[in-house]
């Protein structure tokens, strides 16, 4: 019998007596516990070949994560030198405590939050109206969006020492044989702690803006061409529009170009290595860069290992927050 | 049918994988002697030598590897290999690894080998843990001044001063003489000459100053400001910048390439740099504190030839034949031809480039060279080299002294230990 069928048979005999209309409540009720029994049945089945199509995944996400990071915390309370780990001592917290006295690592982790905050703040602010710009039609535009996306092709490494020369603080560097030209005095581009940052931040924001850009890109042309026509109709200006339909349609896209911002803030290493070597004195220097230069390249895995699980737990907790926050955005303008 | 491709399919590809790996083993292929050696430098430059070993030995076949990156990269990569029982037969052995090496029973001790004899005491000396030698090092390293002659000549100098002092001197004449740069250091390598100055005070004592500082009986505040405070006279004179602490090695030795820059700091390694940039150049003296003091450098004994101490039979035969080779003339002539490398063995007399005669007999003959790491614990002391120039950046910014630079070196060297 049919869910349906079953509901027109009890409807049809509203007037029958109480024992009879139970007991076919009580079929119903059956019925509908035997549908649900078959409804888990049907999704645990769909369930488990899912599963069994994640398991690849699954697999080498255990072997190259999970496993690493959970040897990572059996390192850190270690005195591990990365030879023989059955020579190793077990420590407590002691690498724990070592971190936090390292004025080294504390100005590493001062550059890191500025960086992160910085990039995903001007790259969000510049990469949307970009991606709303290329979304318009213009003549090379394909030429444009190409142009944009080009720039984050090459490797952050190969871009920090192509910059090097660009931002060169001498005379006879790039920029400042161009401003020489106007009678501006050499800019200490990479050797004024100041400068150095922004050098930083920049390229970064230059090389990432293109590709963030092309992710909302395609996010905005999946938004209904409807939606515009009727409030061009209602006569909502283009920037009423931008504010009204493409932000709230476009936070799903913000949510992920955000959270791609943030992690890979936060475990910058390549740019400011090649470009600053962490310098002038540790103005650019960045976690990741204190994780092996203090810990693994000194042969203090243990140190190494602690630096890596208490960077682990920041990073979880600041894109959890960021996560929660995106849902609450999503949740108040759907 | 398809189940029955699908098995031949599987079954192949399975017995491909087998067979790819095998071919990744160490057995003796062709009943020839498979020798793995794992180098800090590229194919390209160690081809010849192994060539010509394997002439000389036919029976034995030399699988070279190496990795990307710099020493710090190797090191890393030698700590993995071995943690990882991938250790090869024949490595190159960092002095700065070396006693962790020999604490994990990976080096074999080579001191009554006979090719040992050879090879001369500094190098044996920094290849030693508990005066056993572990490495055969055969070649050495030291800095210079690079010097453009021509720029020289604009204030009337033909060479470089013996002493600081006069070393300062010089780099104002030429500076009033029209020479916008008369001297740079790159950001990794500020203060080099201060190893220098450390070494000659370090050799009138039983035990050198930084080997003091690593077993706590000094300390950087108390041995090094002096000499930060003599460096520092470099910005108080105005005869360099701050800029320096935004110039990488390349960028200073382009400008020195490029005839508008008058004094860096260099090495044997240069020569045919500047050769090819057509400047004309020579290598001079690191200046001393004070006239009279015996001239040091920064410098050392190359990085050495370990034999993996866990390998015995025709392998071992085939490593020590190897190590005999390298250490021959003929092996020291094709490293110093094809990786420009200064041979410091006993059995050798190396054809030094015209333009390095003064460094080679001042440091390489003499053996004064000295390399402050090597005093440090050998735990953290990559960490706390970087930490030296990351202070001496910040004093040529003028943000802190040099008495501050060296309390933080200390500092740091605290949380190393």
């Amino acid at each position: 019998m049919s869910q349906a069928t079953a509901i027109v048979t009890a409807s049809a005999l509203p007037e029958a007596g109480a024992a009879p209309a139970r007991a076919i409540a009580g079929s119903v009720q059956d019925f509908e516990a035997s549908h649900t029994r078959d409804r888990k049945r049907r999704n645990l089945m769909e369930n488990l070949t899912s599963v069994r199509f994640l398991l690849p995944l699954l697999a080498v996400y255990i072997i190259i994560v999970l496993i690493p990071f959970l040897q990572s915390i059996v390192f850190s309370l270690t005195d591990y030198d990365g030879y023989d780990f059955a020579n190793a001592k077990f420590v407590g917290i002691a690498n724990y405590q070592a971190i936090f006295q390292d004025q080294t690592l504390l100005a590493g982790l001062g550059f890191t939050l500025l960086y992160t905050v910085a990039t995903t703040v001007l790259i969000t602010a510049i990469a949307l109206p970009l991606a709303v710009t290329l979304n318009r039609k213009f003549f090379g535009r394909n030429f444009a969006r190409s142009l944009f996306f080009f720039f984050s092709v090459p490797s952050m490494a190969v871009l920090g020492l192509v910059w090097q020369y660009i931002f060169s603080p001498l005379g006879t560097g790039a920029v400042n044989t161009f401003l020489g030209k106007f009678g501006v005095s050499p800019v200490p581009w990479l050797s004024n702690p100041a400068l150095a940052k922004f050098c930083v931040i920049f390229i970064a924001v230059w090389a990432q803006v293109g590709w963030h850009a092309t992710l909302y890109l395609a996010y905005l042309q999946a938004i209904p061409a409807d939606l515009y026509e009727q409030a061009s109709v209602d006569g909502a200006s283009r920037g009423q529009q931008f504010v009204h339909i493409t932000l709230p349609q476009m936070v799903p896209a913000m949510g992920v170009s955000i959270f791609m911002l943030l992690t890979g803030g936060l475990k910058v290493y390549d740019l400011p290595f090649t470009l600053t070597t962490g310098g002038p004195g540790n103005a650019t220097y960045t976690v990741t860069q204190s994780i092996i230069v203090t810990g693994i390249g000194s042969g203090r895995y243990g140190v190494g290992s602690a630096l890596g699980v208490m960077f682990f737990l920041c990073c979880v907790i600041l894109v959890a927050l960021q996560q929660i926050v995106t849902s609450l955005i999503e949740k108040r303008l759907s | 049918m398809k189940k029955t491709w699908q098995i031949i399919v599987g079954a192949g590809a399975a017995i491909a994988m087998i067979a790819s790996l095998a071919g990744c083993g160490s057995g003796s292929a062709s009943g020839k002697t498979e020798l793995s050696f794992f180098a800090n430098n590229t194919q390209d430059v160690y081809q010849p030598v192994i060539d010509a070993f394997e002439k000389k030995n036919p029976d034995i076949k030399v699988k070279f590897s190496t990795t990307n990156g710099a020493q710090a990269g190797y090191q890393q990569t030698l700590q993995t290999r071995i943690s990882g029982g991938q250790l090869a037969d024949v490595y190159v052995a960092p002095p700065e690894q070396l006693s962790d090496l020999v604490k994990n029973g990976v080096a074999k001790d080579l001191t009554n080998e006979s090719f040992m004899d050879r090879i001369g005491d500094t190098n044996k000396a920094q290849a030693s843990v508990d005066g056993k030698v572990y490495a055969m090092s055969i070649t050495a390293w030291t800095n210079a001044y690079a010097y453009n002659k021509d720029l020289l000549a604009k204030a009337g100098y033909d060479s470089i001063p013996e002493t600081w002092d006069e070393f300062i001197d010089m780099l104002k004449a030429l500076k009033d003489a029209g020479v916008e740069k008369p001297y740079l250091e790159p950001k990794a390598g500020l203060g080099a000459l201060v190893e220098g100055w450390i070494g000659y005070d370090s050799s009138k004592q039983s035990k050198s100053i930084d080997q003091q500082i690593g077993d706590g009986s000094s300390t950087f505040a108390k041995s090094y400001t002096k000499y930060y405070k003599e460096w520092a006279k470099l910005f108080d004179a105005g005869v360099m910048g701050s800029e320096v602490t935004g110039l990488a090695d390349d960028q200073v030795r382009s400008e020195f390439a490029a005839g508008r820059l008058a004094v860096m700091p260099s090495g044997y390694w240069d020569v045919n740099t500047f050769k090819d940039a057509g400047i004309n150049f020579a290598f001079g003296r690191m200046p001393m504190l004070h006239k009279g003091d015996t001239p040091y450098a920064p410098g050392a004994a190359d990085s050495g030839y370990a034999i993996n101490a866990k390998i015995d039979g025709a392998k071992l035969k085939a490593a020590e034949s190897f190590l005999d080779f390298l250490s021959s003339e003929e092996g020291l002539k094709l490293i110093q031809d094809n990786m420009g490398l200064i041979p410091s063995t006993k059995n050798y007399t190396p054809d030094i480039d015209e333009t390095f005669k003064e460094p080679y007999d001042l440091y390489l003959k003499t053996g004064n060279v000295y390399l402050n790491t090597l005093g440090w614990p050998a735990s953290g002391r990559s960490a706390l080299r970087a930490e030296t120039f990351a202070q001496l950046q910040q004093v040529a910014l003028g943000s802190i002294t040099p008495a501050q630079a060296t309390a933080n070196l200390d500092t740091k060297l605290k949380t190393l230990s």
